[in-house]
């Protein structure tokens, strides 16, 4: 078969990127989901604070979700659900799976990845111990706990201070297990702080910084861990170490882009984000390929994947009913104290404002964020703190975007 | 004068707000970058107040997300968990449905999801 936009996956990004595509004029569109359900892993984000952005009230995971899949299916965009892509090639041929379906192709005239992010696990950190039942993803006993009901266990540590850690310390404590510790490798918390305040303070849950686990015990069920406390360079120290008897271990300890589709088609990626390489309208090193939401840049919060995703959709509708542009790219990157930009290139054939999207590598107090181009200072901007947690922006007017030359360094210093 | 020190917890910004205390008056507010903030700063040094999110089962054993529909005293959230635990719902369930009117002060239990 063929369609105008195909977009794989049905997460607040897919969903986000199809009203907005249909919106600017294409209406041949069809989203791809994984999952039987529209939304993603918005449905099993059942707490609040969802929304403030993008619709003025504080929402939850599945009542933000509704209001786009309403939007979706009011413009009858088609949906396959329980549908697997299992490879996209350079010339946009999609191949995908389905129980209805069965093996089948779509060639599309552009593609918009909307796949989002995956947790890392235990094997990433090699933890040392024994392999019992009982160590979960913070991610996947919520899933456990808001989708299917049932508790993945009673006496709880988590590990690693991201908002889905922070979030499940709440939601375990709430549905009755006792949440003994939240170890933290970082001197700072990578959640957001309203989460620090109430799903940690709020339950008198202990948040241990700079510690880690160095010790899971029990062969067939977790029977306790031993967290110890870092030095300067992440080595745990010696005669630091705090026992606690536990059946659940949580890791919350960073997300990952699902990748899979985009390397395999060759596009480029950009190690920090190990998201695509895009310029400032999500389209990535593939012409006519775009990339949107967590699958291009680990987002904190849904309003801002669903603001992007929008800049995806609407040019990816422009790319079927124009064709390829011709484009003067301009390079984006990261200086001192700046871990990414997104996007990577500014193309600037084209009119309108650019917002960059960046993370700072350390908290700064009273510092200033430039823009320098060679030696020219394109922009400089004052900010009263930045943490590592919180994704900056900087909006970049036409005017200023005119000056850069050949390429751009964002910088944060004191 | 005492000066209390808290972070907003309305939006993800998670402002640094201070409230100024004079025994249970409050003199000033200062480091909100809006009226949310500046509530919440309030409530929270007389009356700190949440909006409890959590999930029933109906009588078939289906899984709905509740929330409640405005935010309620947080030194009640106990009790009230385990009010909203033992509310029995049934039938076809939309996003918005009032499940428990009243739970408290006025807030209704409502459902988050369609089931």
């Amino acid at each position: 078969m063929k369609h105008d936009i195909v977009i794989i996956g049905a997460g607040p990004a897919g969903l986000a990127a199809a009203c907005q595509a249909y919106d600017s004029g294409v209406k041949d569109i069809v989203i791809l989901e994984r999952e039987p359900h529209l939304g993603g892993i918005l449905n099993q984000c059942i707490h609040n604070g969802f929304g403030l952005k993008r619709f003025g009230q504080s929402l939850t995971g599945p009542e933000y979700a509704q209001r786009y899949i309403d939007m979706v299916l009011e413009r009858g965009i088609k949906v396959y659900t329980e549908t697997t892509v299992l490879s996209l090639t350079d010339n946009k041929v999609i191949t995908a799976i389905s129980p209805t379906e069965g093996l089948f192709y779509i060639e599309a005239k552009a593609v918009i990845l909307a796949m989002g992010c995956r947790e890392r696990s235990r094997g990433a950190l090699n933890i040392p111990g024994t392999r019992p039942a009982g160590v979960y993803s913070a991610g996947t006993a919520q899933k456990y706990v808001n989708i299917f009901g049932r508790m993945p266990g009673k006496e709880v540590v988590i590990l690693g201070s991201g908002d889905i850690g922070l979030i499940m310390a709440r939601r375990m404590t709430v549905e009755g297990a006792r949440v003994h510790a939240v170890a933290e490798i970082m001197p700072h918390s990578s959640g957001l702080k309203r989460n620090i305040v109430q799903c940690l303070d709020d339950f008198d849950i202990p948040l241990y910084l700079n510690h880690t686990i160095t010790k899971i015990e029990g062969k067939d069920r977790v029977e306790g861990v031993v967290i110890s406390q870092v030095d300067q360079n992440k080595k745990p120290i010696l005669g630091t170490e705090k026992h606690f008897k536990c059946d659940t271990v949580l890791f919350s300890v960073g997300l990952i882009p699902e990748n899979e589709l985009t390397k395999k088609a060759g596009v480029t990626l950009d190690r920090a984000t190990r998201g695509a390489v895009v310029d400032q309208t999500r389209e990535t090193s593939i012409s006519g390929v775009f990339a949107c939401g967590n699958v291009l840049q680990v987002h904190d919060l849904v309003d801002y994947v669903s603001e992007e995703s929008a800049i995806a959709g609407r040019f990816a509708a422009e790319y079927v009913l124009n064709g390829k542009r011709d484009k003067q790219t301009v390079k984006l990157s990261a200086g001192e104290n700046v871990s990414y930009v997104l996007p990577q290139q500014i193309d600037k054939g084209l009119d309108g404002n650019v917002k960059l999207f960046f993370r700072v590598t350390k908290t700064l107090n009273n510092c200033t964020i430039r823009g320098l181009s060679g030696e020219k200072e394109v922009f400089a901007i004052k900010k009263r703190v930045v943490v590592p947690g919180e994704m900056e922006t900087v909006i970049l007017p036409k005017e200023k975007i005119e000056l850069i030359d050949g390429g751009l360094t964002v910088t944060i210093c004191d | 004068m005492e000066v209390k020190k808290l972070i907003c917890v309305e939006c993800p910004m998670g402002c640094n707000v201070e409230v100024v205390m004079e025994g249970s008056d409050i003199k000033n507010v200062t480091g909100f970058s809006c009226v949310r903030g500046k509530n919440y700063a309030t409530a929270e040094v007389v009356n700190p107040l949440r909006v409890i999110t959590t999930t029933i089962k109906t009588l078939d054993g289906r899984i709905v997300p509740v929330k409640t529909d405005m935010p309620v005293p947080k030194k009640d959230m106990a009790a009230l968990i385990e009010k909203i635990k033992a509310v029995k719902v049934d039938g076809q369930i939309k996003v918005g449905q009032i499940l428990y009117k009243d739970l408290c002060i006025g807030a209704n239990l409502i459902a988050t999801k369609n089931c």
